[in-house]
């Protein structure tokens, strides 16, 4: 499956430099940042062990907490895929590198969901697949694998390693029982601080596309002649992909590693 | 054209809760709980009815089978896995279904 699309969206990587919160540092010499190169499909966790090996030793022994990572005041959910993230708060690429502030302190309890281990990330993970799975096809597909394949799923989320993912995944892409349709698309839409999720379902309809979606999502958004006002912008994989797109094509090629299609919608 | 409501979803949800493994059986299983709630709120509720302990751990489950995040609101989730007017959620003292 080289040149497919979902490669070339997982080869897709933003740029990030974490940076330790300046009130957190306690020795005199100020610690460089991390750069690194986020693949969208992951999850910041992962590298949480990353952050407390490079800023540890910049800050009181006592004082380290929880990590958690903000960007303009805003904490980041570390369940959110990264790359849904970056298009969710960077409006613009003009943000490169993406200017991440690390934490170990004031944990903001009750805006962030903690997350203790590896494992935790993982089982989000894998909820978020079974989620997506019984919208797609009854939980058929999921229920019908074997655990070491669940294992090889998120092993290629982990390790970054789209043929082994992809592996596993191809099988979440086919038709829901006869049909060459998924039974419900697993689709979530952001719009300022709300996240929309509606069932819908092509094989009703098989001109079911972005803006269709849209329409039922926010309506409001949109003129009676359900165009959308120029200053709206709909962003997906860092993409403004066509309305016209079929919401089927897109759940197939334009969805995250979770399987789920986040689609972010900025009004300026 | 009626002006149409972003969310044109009812704010109540009547949510079911059914016990999966030897979690204990609530004697009044149907709750009507704020669509805004989260599944979070739904867990903190539960565990006092169920008079967990701090150390005790609870799952929720939709349709048997995936464990919402956190912070899903149970409208969302009425609105995509409700069936019959409502939401069945199963609870367990250990994970059931992963």
């Amino acid at each position: 499956m080289s040149g497919s699309i979902p490669q070339k969206l997982w080869g897709g990587k933003i740029p990030a430099a974490f940076s330790l919160a300046s009130y957190e540092v306690s020795s005199s010499k100020q610690p460089s940042p991390v750069y690194m190169m986020l693949p969208r499909s992951s999850y910041l966790s992962l590298f949480t062990s990353k952050m407390v090996e490079h800023f540890s030793h910049y800050m009181e022994e006592e004082k380290r907490g929880e990590v958690w990572f903000e960007f303009n005041g805003n904490p980041l959910r570390w369940h959110y895929p990264c790359g849904l993230l970056f298009d969710l708060h960077c409006d613009t690429a003009s943000d490169l590198p993406w200017p991440i502030t690390v934490h170990f302190q004031n944990f903001p309890q009750g805006e962030l969901i903690r997350c203790n281990s590896e494992k935790e990330i993982q089982a989000h993970y894998m909820s978020v697949i079974k989620e997506a799975d019984q919208l797609k096809h009854k939980g058929q597909v999921i229920n019908g694998m074997r655990e070491t394949q669940h294992d090889q799923l998120w092993h290629g989320v982990k390790m970054d390693n789209f043929d082994e993912f992809w592996s596993i995944n191809k099988q979440f892409m086919s038709g829901f029982e006869t049909t060459e349709y998924f039974r419900f698309i697993p689709l979530r839409v952001y719009f300022q601080n709300r996240i929309i999720q509606k069932l819908f379902k092509p094989s009703n309809n098989e001109n079911l596309t972005l803006n269709e979606a849209l329409t039922i999502c926010l309506p409001s958004l949109f003129a009676n002649d359900k165009t959308l006002p120029l200053k709206v912008k709909i962003l997906t994989q860092g993409i403004e992909p066509p309305l016209t797109c079929s919401l089927q094509w897109l759940s197939e090629n334009f969805s995250y590693a979770d399987n789920f299609l986040h689609i972010c919608v900025h009004q300026s | 054209e009626d002006a149409k409501t972003e969310d044109d979803r009812p704010t109540k949800v009547d949510v079911l809760l059914r016990p999966a493994g030897d979690a204990p059986i609530l004697k009044k299983k149907k709750w009507q709980v704020d669509s805004a709630k989260t599944v979070e709120w739904v867990v903190g509720f539960l565990r006092k009815l169920l008079k967990c302990e701090d150390s005790d751990s609870l799952f929720l489950y939709v349709n048997q089978a995936f464990a919402p995040s956190p912070d899903r609101d149970i409208g969302s989730l009425y609105e995509c896995f409700g069936s019959d007017e409502k939401l069945v959620l199963h609870y367990a003292k250990t994970q059931a279904w992963g």
